[in-house]
């Protein structure tokens, strides 16, 4: 089971720094794994040291000569500067604000509570309930925020944005009065929060004996309004949860150490508080942890925990959705003791990666003579550079499946020769030794589509399938996706035609197949397009399939242009159907664009996988400059497919080569014999791109270990006496996009034994590429590669650089062996 | 719900000064490593505000500061050398007082904690000390920083972790702090 948070968002949880649908999600994580409250619990106590310890630096004034200055200057008359109606008299609370989430001890307790559909509760509703919903009933919506403030100090629970009003004047007072503890801040905040509005539930948290636990945190879900808010106990075990909508409401108690437990339903009234005490059972060994799920459409029955944890989005049809079962409802009303947990949930194994990548071990040293063929499919995804780049960014190493060289290598541009005649690509190959392993020799086999001039580009149908659900709402998501369709709309022509369609709370169309010459249109479809709501099971990909399909173009640009964080909730068998749907599409002429964005459930290998069989190119866009590289600069090869299902056999010539190794492409090996057969799908190549592949190449003579096995006995030295010099034939077989039969190119490579200081630019460039990804995978194949001599080799081939990627590139070798404190 | 302001505006920014000034000039201390380089900043900053008018800045004050203070004190930094001895470092801790021995342990564990952030690469500490001293929201640290909202939680989490881990391997190291109080 993988972990489905990213330790950041722990911190961010801790913070009050994630959105509802987040917060929620990540409660809910909590209740259920001992290993992310143990993480939890430490980030909390080391937030608390930082804090004093930071607190506890000296206070620095500026001193009265320089504040009588300022005075001084402040009393000078201005031209139109009046006292402004937005300036606010400081609030005088004394509250540090991220403490205010934190307790004060190390201890932590979930509490959870979540709402009951009214509607749908299958117990009676009691006399004294059913008064006071009338109640309820007959007062106004818009009075209920009013109706909750105290005379005095205003503070509005249930509004976020106030609440961050009030904390933020809380705050501004620290600065002055730095001699407060951070405990002292802490209680100071819990005083102040609990005194202010009439909680929807106070009491306490004790363990068997009655003592109380402090330091709480408590999470408030409901099935209508899919809110839940947290609050932590104080030192006295007591906590206050802010006013509710009216409802059903049942709370959890967790704690590490302790047997999770809950009570509920429990009514929420507006203006009233109910007293609810949680006990907890010590001893968490056993594990009989609970887990709260919303009612499900059939409402009591007990049903098993989702296998995933839950995830809200839907994608492809696929009717999830719905997070979990539910809990049987306790009998009766209102419960002030709790009831020993029913569901059983297992702890989870969780793994420390979050983001998932498939695992793929180095290509291996293969002999000539056992097995002479090499084949694979192209790649001209560039997902994994971007990727990495963006780990680096942020301070630390890319996790080595995360690491795919092919990608790494063909994000660059390289200034090989187009071709000449008509075919589709030109080959390149180039020799020199391998600069890691220097008796070794490096072939570099590269293709080079055919440039496109802007004017030859046929006519597109776009659909652009986007994703708007909650976790989309950060700005390194739908906002910049936003602005990279903007960059690729502003491209297009008037016989150009673009449909939008998003999936969220429910896929829709929300700009049906449109023509490029009415942009503006397009542009405020897209411009109102919002991130937010919780997901069904949309049929987001067959609408957007069914409305390219309307408007095909035959001879024309046919593709889904898929924007997502990649975080939709696909089962196995959905994950599938899925793909066989992609697949099936794009031997109708619709071809799949995947975009990834963001990082915080980012699914790489799923993006890869359903734009590999989507026909379709995959890339992972962290910048503007990003998506103007993949959609405007490269718009051509992005959306325009000149040749398709490009294999590649190299056949090794076993009277100069002992044995070899493909450098990258483990997962686009192919069996030997697909690469005759029409049937067998592989990559795409776009106009004007390039794709490289590098074999490192044990030549006749220099020993080599080899992986065990029988040598076949028939085979030695049977190579024409004519291929002698000879190094290996690279075989290529095509397809033209609208044809379904095959051509075959055939290229022999000579070894003209030049050293690798006077190799190519290009293919300096690339081993330097080459080998930093190998260092990155921790590869037993990376010989004598450092960060250092990578990053020279880099630093001399960069003269050509139109976009300034290769200097890049250096910088992020440098920075790469900061990280790794020259471990590596 | 706010209350009216019958203040004039010299009175608002000396209470704004009141509220800000000790936490502002921390912050140009840790960036420019000098108290007194830092006060200059802070004076600036204040002064920069005044000519601003209210229009300017109404009620995100706290970012603007931060954003005004940090871009005077890096402009200070980049005019001097690099490797400018932080005075201020040898100040930050209390006097040695003998103290029991449980408050003389949880001192020593603040003091590795304030020499372990020096030790974090600087738009980590940064962020640390913007949540941690002066808590701002990730977006107020973003928008005075100009590091995206994502990678703020990012750099406050790994600097958290690193402070953690560095927290659980090093036993407080004695001679250090002694060195440091003397």
């Amino acid at each position: 089971m993988k972990k489905d948070y990213q330790e950041h968002e722990l911190t961010a949880f801790l913070l009050d720094e994630l959105d509802d649908e987040r917060r929620k999600q990540i409660a809910e994580i909590l209740s259920n794994s001992e290993s992310a409250r143990r993480e939890l619990e430490e980030l909390q106590a080391t937030m608390e040291d930082v804090g004093e310890a930071l607190a506890a630096e000296p206070v620095m004034a500026l001193g009265a000569e320089r504040r009588s200055e300022l005075h001084a200057e402040f009393e000078k008359p201005r031209l139109g500067v009046a006292a402004s109606p937005a300036l606010q008299r400081p609030k005088q609370t004394i509250s540090l604000r991220w403490a205010g989430a934190l307790a004060a001890a190390a201890c932590f307790v979930v509490v959870l509570v979540l709402s009951w559909d009214v509607a749908k509760r299958p117990t009676a509703v009691s006399p004294v309930q059913e008064q006071m919903q009338k109640e309820m009933a007959q007062q106004p919506a818009a009075g209920r925020q009013g109706g909750m403030a105290l005379p005095g100090d205003v503070i509005i629970l249930q509004e976020q944005e106030e609440k961050q009003e009030e904390k933020r004047d809380a705050l501004s007072r620290t600065g002055a009065t730095g001699g407060t503890s951070a405990i002292d801040k802490v209680e100071a905040v819990n005083r102040s929060e609990m005194a202010s509005a009439v909680p929807a539930f106070k009491g306490k948290v004790t363990d068997h004996t009655g003592a109380p636990l402090p330091g709480a945190s408590v999470m408030v879900a409901s099935q209508k309004s899919n809110t839940l808010q947290s609050t932590l106990t104080d030192t006295r075990g007591q906590f206050a949860v802010p006013p509710l909508p009216e409802g059903e409401y049942k709370i959890q108690a967790v704690k590490s150490g302790f047997t999770p437990n809950q009570v509920g339903p429990v009514r929420a009234e507006e203006g009233k508080t109910r007293e609810v005490q949680l006990a907890l059972q010590s001893g968490a060994v056993q594990q009989e942890s609970s887990t709260f799920y919303f009612e499900g459409p059939k409402a009591g029955r007990l049903a098993p925990p989702p296998a995933q944890a839950p995830r809200e989005k839907s994608f492809g049809g696929v009717p999830g959705g719905v997070v979990g079962g539910v809990l049987g409802p306790a009998p009766g009303g209102i419960r002030t003791e709790i009831a020993p947990s029913r569901a059983r949930i297992p702890e989870k194994d969780e793994e420390f990666n979050t983001e998932s990548y498939d695992y793929q071990a180095d290509n291996e040293m293969t002999a000539v003579a056992k097995d002479p063929l090499s084949t694979f499919s192209i790649d001209v995804d560039t997902a994994s550079y971007s990727n990495l780049r963006r780990f680096l960014r942020e301070g630390r190493l890319p996790p080595p499946d995360a690491v795919r060289i092919e990608e790494m290598i063909n994000y660059f541009p390289y200034d090989y020769e187009p071709s000449h005649d008509r075919t589709p690509f030109a080959v390149n190959t180039e020799v020199a030794q391998a600069p890691w392993a220097p008796a070794h020799r490096l072939v570099r086999v590269a293709l080079k589509g055919r440039e496109l001039p802007p004017a030859e580009r046929p006519a597109a149908n776009l659909v652009f399938l986007l994703d708007v659900s909650g976790s989309m709402d950060s700005p390194v998501k739908l906002p910049l996706v936003k602005q990279a369709m903007r960059l690729l709309i502003e491209k297009l022509e008037s016989r150009d035609r673009v449909a939008m369609v998003v999936y969220a709370g429910a896929s829709g169309l929300v700009l049906p197949s449109t023509s490029g010459a009415e942009k503006q249109r397009i542009l405020d479809a897209l411009d109102q397009l919002q991130a937010g709501g919780s997901t069904n099971g949309g049929a987001g990909i067959q609408l957007a399939y069914r409305e390219a399909l309307a408007n095909l173009k035959s001879n024309g640009i046919n593709r889904v242009i898929l924007a997502t964080d990649g975080d939709f909730n696909v089962g196995v068998t959905n994950q599938g159907e899925l793909v066989r749907e992609v697949q099936q599409q794009a031997a109708r002429g619709v071809y799949l664009t995947a975009l990834g964005f963001g990082m915080g459930n980012y699914k790489d290998s799923m993006l890869e996988k359903l734009a590999d069989k989507g026909n379709g190119n995959y890339a992972y866009i962290d910048s503007l400059d990003e998506a103007r590289k993949v959609l405007v600069e490269q718009m051509g090869g992005t959306l325009v497919t000149i040749a398709k299902d490009v294999k590649i056999q190299v056949e090794f010539n076993p009277l100069e080569v002992t044995a070899y190794r493909l450098i990258g492409y483990e997962n686009r090996v192919m069996a030997h014999q697909d690469f005759d057969d029409d049937r067998k799908d592989a990559g795409e190549i776009g106009a004007g791109h390039t794709v490289t592949a590098l074999y490192e190449v044990v030549p006749i003579g220099v020993p080599v270990d080899l992986p065990q096995g029988e040598p076949l006995k028939y085979q030695r030295k049977t190579a024409a006496a004519t291929a002698r010099g000879e190094l290996l034939t690279v075989k290529l077989r095509y397809k033209l996009p609208n044809e379904e039969t095959s051509r075959k190119l055939e290229v022999p490579v000579v070894d003209r034994l030049g050293t690798f200081a006077h190799a190519s630019d290009d293919f300096r460039f690339a081993a330097a590429v080459a080998g930093f990804g190998m260092i990155l995978r921790n590869s037993p194949f990376k010989g004598s590669a450092t960060f250092q001599s990578m990053m020279e080799i880099a630093d001399t081939s960069r003269q050509f650089d139109p976009q300034g990627y290769r200097s890049e590139f250096v910088r992020l070798i440098g920075e790469a062996s900061r990280l790794a404190g020259g471990r590596r | 719900m706010m209350a009216k302001p019958e203040n004039s505006w010299s009175d608002w920014l000396k209470s704004i000064l009141e509220q800000h000034e000790t936490a502002l000039v921390r912050y140009a201390c840790r960036l420019t490593g000098d108290v007194e380089v830092a006060r200059d900043v802070v004076q600036d900053t204040f002064v920069t505000l005044c000519r601003q008018g209210p229009g300017a800045v109404e009620d995100h004050v706290v970012p603007w500061l931060f954003r005004v203070c940090r871009n005077r004190a890096l402009d200070i930094i980049k005019g001097r050398h690099p490797d400018c001895p932080i005075t201020e470092m040898e100040n930050r801790m209390p006097d040695g007082h003998e103290s029991p021995g449980d408050l003389l342990e949880r001192k020593e564990k603040l003091a590795l904690i304030l020499e372990l952030l020096e030790t974090l690469p600087a738009n980590q500490r940064e962020v640390v000390a913007l949540k941690f001293q002066h808590d701002l929201s990730y977006k107020e640290i973003s928008s005075v920083t100009g590091l995206s909202v994502t990678n703020v939680g990012f750099l406050i989490h790994t600097g958290l972790k690193n402070i953690k881990e560095r927290l659980s391997v090093e036993a407080p190291p004695r001679e250090r702090v002694l060195r440091r109080v003397k």
